[in-house]
């Protein structure tokens, strides 16, 4: 049998004189699922674009990228025209971003004929979208892209990155817009298409179990492949131990969840806008201290309004929430958020923003060598005692701004830390690390409220998981409660 | 729908808001406004008996809430009062001047457009090549020079130093083509700057890619997605312009000479005419107020995220 | 960068200094066409067009350098006080930033000239009025955006008290980007200063502004042309490097909307 595509030591450089991929070499049969796996920065992105010719005409592209046997490397605009959707189909990672918001959904779709100078019928459109799973397609088409889910409308994007159908597809991170469980579906409608795929993807643990071969990206070289069993039992090279270690779990605890409760939420209710549109109908909750409590559930149930009561910065429509003393003095409660680098005082060095949370009024008065020690004890904590504590959080990666943000959040100790998604804008080996800081405070005696969509990271972390629906919790056997 | 009227209604609310500026002018000037109107008729030794009678005349003892509803009322029936100088009903005289006016915005703006969609889509098909190069040069000194400046210099050294056309114009279309064009030309270069900005980023968007990765052509792309994505931002800011323009009228006219409502008001301005002053001023924010409302609503038909609940 | 410090450096000089008397008659070297002693030649009255051009640049430039920082000060505190104070405070100062903008804002300078008579101070003031409230409704979206941000939430979880959020948080964010935009309408308010005085309804005669010198020269322009290129070009290249100053600020703040 003979590859449909073939990359031959292939190297790319920028104008500017940076090489982001060079040496990567890997053949894909036809029908099968190869995927490319890397850390942030490991060259995944520029591959799939050179893949399909997208990158700027000024980047160049050396070694050999045989596509059907056809040498693409040096290729003019006007010869990759002729092989994207006819033998390339692409699929990008954010569905929203993918859809011109002007047209219906459609016109998205029927764009892949008819850009080609080929014709089709509405019809037809609403057959594909059906068999990919879009129900009521022929009426739901004629909307636009922003009033569907992103699940929805990333089948409509395989449905036209399927139109022509094509031996190859190349898809670039397709699920890591998506919710967890809707991500599995999506993957099995993108094989359901026949075509070999070139699978880019962050996430070790969704490429093992989907892929049939896999390859580790770091540094833009291709380190290691093979298929996911070998990989999982015979890794080689440390980045991708370092990968699969994200899979890791953390040490079995002994959670106290009978300690006597600091905060408690009951039959709480909250809207926006003067009522007209409610967020939370019924939750409750109860956190002890040293208790690690998971939220999940769909966008929109009510998650972060959930929190922002927990933090007290949201008042309820209804209900109680009662706080415990302790958790009444300023600074008892901290949080970590989704935005890590937002999470920081852009114009301060980091040592300034980990030990504000020091410098409050009410707080015992440090003196300047103390709170030195304290600032390079919290980021040695967080594994950044490398870091200089004068630099800016623009010159971190995100995952190091994150362990800033935790290094801030457990300084002064606190009764309680409440975080919003924090694992959103990382990488596996960075949300273990922050999985494993979060039980760290756990052990030291504060409680953990987080939320995340993410449960792979919840599985590992939380004690139990309080799920959410329509603005309403649930306990973990799905009573309400 | 909702959204629209919503939007219609609030342009409502604002003309209202603007009326209340314009009517305020009377009472804010300085000055006895009775003693000025006697002084405008031409009277001389004008008594205090006198002047207390004028301002029982124009009801100016009366308390100023309904001093604004009569002058208000005056206004739906197209009454602005009498100019100070000339006697003559403020309406009428804006009537004889509006239409040259309205003849050469109107006419700089249709220039105006159609010179910076042009240029920014050539420059945004050949980016960073000659044509983009040479473009973005006139955006940079078009954007530097402020349009009476240009105009002066078109005009003194172009259409009078190569006599094409007349200086001392009287208002019709073919006397208002070269003045339009010269505002045209200047104004055009922030909104070309403009729309080339935006074309670009809407050809380096996630739709531009994802149609260039099923083998759309570029000129495909350019006019099929981004130039509709593009023209939403564009609009606002000529609707924005709009009122730049219509501030600008006084100096442009005063230029080209041009018998319109910015003469009018500079004339009424000199001699502290304030029925007159009221009058421009109000139309300026009527129009003002309807160009942005034509703007935004034009906006929500073409962009159907728009159209949910606004705020 | 470069040519704007130069074009300070030169208004400053103006001001002080320059190689003949900008307002000094001398009727018999009226309309003399550029020379060595005259760089651009003399106006009707002989006075030297280059002093004039100098000297004028602190009324062009400077007015507009001053109309600016008031309108960023007024617009900083407004802003910044609306978004925070929130309530009934907010919904004042907001309803009078909308009256404010239901005008053209060179709409409403014309009707403040008209009630206070023109005048290079008069205009300022006009100026003012007219564009406080952009800057106003621009702090104040700023600020509601800077207090929302995770650091600030964060801060004020830990406890930090509020005039301390506000100086080390959020002004210096708010301040900078409120200076971009004030730096690109730099060039804006030159041509809006010169403008007016064109019309004679700013610097009055004889002090000298680039505006107002335009206004003078144009009468004379078949047999002295020249007139009319000098202060021409000085506003032009005074908003030029206004708006490339203006330009690489924003780039320098924010990398990613650059191009």
């Amino acid at each position: 049998m003979e590859a449909v595509l073939q990359c031959q030591d292939l190297k790319i450089t920028y104008p500017g004189g940076g090489t982001p991929v060079q040496g990567v070499s890997f053949a894909l049969m036809p029908g099968e699922c190869f995927a490319l796996v890397g850390g942030s920065g490991a060259g995944k992105s520029t591959i799939a674009k050179a893949l399909a010719g997208l990158h700027r005409h000024e980047t160049e592209v050396s070694g050999s990228l045989l596509i059907n046997g056809r040498d693409m490397a040096r290729a003019q605009a006007g010869d990759w025209r002729a092989v994207r959707g006819q033998q390339i189909g692409f699929v990008a990672q954010n569905p929203w971003e993918s859809c011109d918001p002007l047209r219906p959904v459609r016109d998205h779709v029927a764009e892949a004929w008819r850009c080609q100078g080929l014709s089709t019928t509405w019809p037809e459109i609403a057959a594909r979208l059906s068999g990919h799973g879009v129900a009521e397609a022929g009426a739901r088409m004629r909307q636009h892209p922003h009033t569907w889910s992103g699940g929805m409308l990333q089948r409509a994007s395989i449905a036209a990155a399927g139109a022509l159908t094509p031996p190859i597809l190349i898809a670039d991170e397709p699920t890591s817009a998506l919710d967890a469980d809707r991500a599995q579906s999506v993957l099995a409608a993108l094989r359901s298409l026949g075509a070999a795929v070139v699978l880019i993807s962050h996430d070790i643990g969704l490429v093992l179990r989907n892929a049939d071969r896999v390859g580790v990206l770091h540094g833009g070289t291709l380190v290691e492949q093979g298929t996911p069993t070998a990989l999982r039992d015979r890794a080689v090279h440390p980045e991708t131990r370092r990968l699969l270690a994200a899979l890791g779990t953390l040490p079995e605890r002994d959670s106290a969840t009978n300690a006597t409760p600091i905060l408690r939420i009951e039959g709480v209710s909250a809207s926006y806008d003067k009522g007209r549109v409610a967020a939370l109908t019924c939750a409750n909750l109860a956190v002890s201290s040293g208790d690690i409590i998971g939220v999940q559930g769909p966008s929109g149930c009510g998650k972060s309004t959930l929190l922002r009561l927990a933090m007290g910065i949201e008042r309820p429509t209804s209900g109680v929430i009662w706080r415990a003393d302790m958790l009444n003095r300023p600074g008892a409660i901290l949080p970590v958020f989704q935005d890590p680098v937002g999470s920081l005082v852009p114009h301060w060095p980091i040592w300034r923003s980990v030990v504000e949370p020091l410098t409050a009024p009410r707080q015992h008065r440090l003196p300047r060598d103390q709170k030195r020690k304290k600032v390079a004890e919290a980021l040695a904590r967080v594994g950044l005692a490398e870091i200089d504590p004068e630099s800016r959080p623009s010159e971190l990666s995100i995952g190091q701004c994150q362990r800033v943000a935790l290094a801030r959040a457990t300084i002064s100790e606190p009764a309680l830390i409440v975080a919003d998604e924090p694992t959103s804008a990382l990488d596996s080996p960075s949300a273990w690390l922050v999985s494993r800081l979060l039980r760290d405070a756990a052990d030291r005696g504060a409680a953990v409220l987080v939320v995340s969509h993410d449960s792979t990271f919840l599985d590992r972390l939380v004690d139990r998981v309080v799920g959410m629906e329509a603005g309403r919790t649930f306990a973990p056997d799905g009573m309400a409660t | 729908m909702a959204a629209v009227l919503l939007r219609v209604a609030q342009a409502l609310l604002t003309a209202l808001a603007a009326s209340v500026i314009v009517w305020a002018i009377l009472p804010l000037a300085p000055g006895d406004v009775a003693e000025r109107v006697l002084l405008g008729r031409g009277m001389q030794d004008i008594t205090s008996e006198e002047i207390e009678a004028t301002r029982e005349a124009l009801g100016l003892n009366a308390p100023l809430v309904v001093q604004f509803v009569t002058w208000l009322g005056g206004v739906f029936q197209g009454d602005l009062g009498q100019s100070f100088t000339s006697q003559a009903p403020v309406t009428q005289e804006i009537m004889e001047r509006l239409p040259a006016t309205l003849m050469l915005l109107g006419l700089a703006l249709v220039f105006s457009v159609a010179f910076s969609l042009v240029l920014a889509l050539i420059a945004a098909a050949n980016q960073d090549r000659w044509p983009d190069h040479l473009i973005r040069l006139y955006t940079q000194i078009g954007a530097a020079l402020p349009t009476f400046v240009f105009a002066l210099l078109a005009l003194t050294f172009v259409v009078v130093g190569f006599q094409i056309g007349r200086v001392l114009a009287d208002p019709s279309w073919s006397a208002a083509l070269i003045p339009a064009f010269i505002i045209g030309l200047d104004r055009a270069a922030s909104w070309t700057q403009l729309l080339r900005a935006g074309l670009l980023d809407a050809m380096a968007s996630g739709y531009a890619e994802v149609a260039r990765a099923r083998g759309a052509s570029e000129r495909r792309i350019l006019l099929r997605h981004a130039l509709p994505n593009a023209f939403l931002p564009f609009l606002t800011a000529i609707g924005i312009s709009v009122g730049a323009l219509i501030g600008g009228t006084p100096l442009i006219e005063a230029i080209f000479t041009w018998p319109g409502l910015g003469a009018y008001l500079l004339e009424a301005l000199t001699s502290r005419n304030y029925p007159v002053i009221q009058g421009y001023v109000l139309i300026a924010a009527l129009s003002y107020v309807a160009a942005s409302l034509l703007v935004d609503v034009v906006a929500m038909v073409l962009d159907p995220r728009l159209r949910r609940q606004s705020r | 960068m470069i040519l704007a410090a130069l074009l300070l450096v030169f208004a400053v000089l103006g001001a002080i200094w320059t190689p003949h008397s900008p307002d000094l008659p001398n009727y018999a070297n009226a309309l003399k066409p550029p020379s060595l002693t005259h760089l651009f030649g003399t106006d009707a009255t002989g006075r030297d067009m280059f002093s004039r051009v100098m000297n004028g640049a602190q009324r062009s430039v400077g007015a507009a350098l001053l109309v600016l920082g008031a309108v960023f000060l007024i617009g900083l505190c407004v802003g910044i006080l609306a978004a925070l104070a929130g309530g009934v405070t907010d919904i004042l100062l907001m309803r009078l930033v909308d009256i404010t903008m239901t005008l053209p804002p060179l709409v409403l300078g014309f009707v403040v000239l008209g009630l206070l008579g023109p005048g290079l101070f008069n205009l300022l003031i006009a100026i003012i009025i007219g564009e406080w409230a952009y800057y106003a409704r621009l702090a104040r979206s700023l600020s509601l955006d800077a207090h929302r941000r995770p650091h600030v939430v964060a801060a004020r979880m830990a406890g930090i008290p509020g005039w301390r959020i506000i100086w080390g948080h959020m002004l210096p964010g708010v301040a900078l980007q409120l200076g971009i935009y004030a730096t690109l309408q730099l060039g804006i308010m030159i041509s809006i200063i010169s403008g007016f005085s064109f019309l004679g309804l700013g610097v009055q005669p004889p002090a000298a502004e680039w505006g107002a010198l335009l206004s003078e020269s144009r009468l004379f322009f078949p047999i002295a042309p020249w007139l009319l290129i000098a202060p021409a070009f000085a506003i032009f290249l005074s908003i030029l490097s206004a708006n490339m100053l203006g330009n690489a600020l924003r780039d320098v703040a924010s990398p990613r909307a650059a191009r």
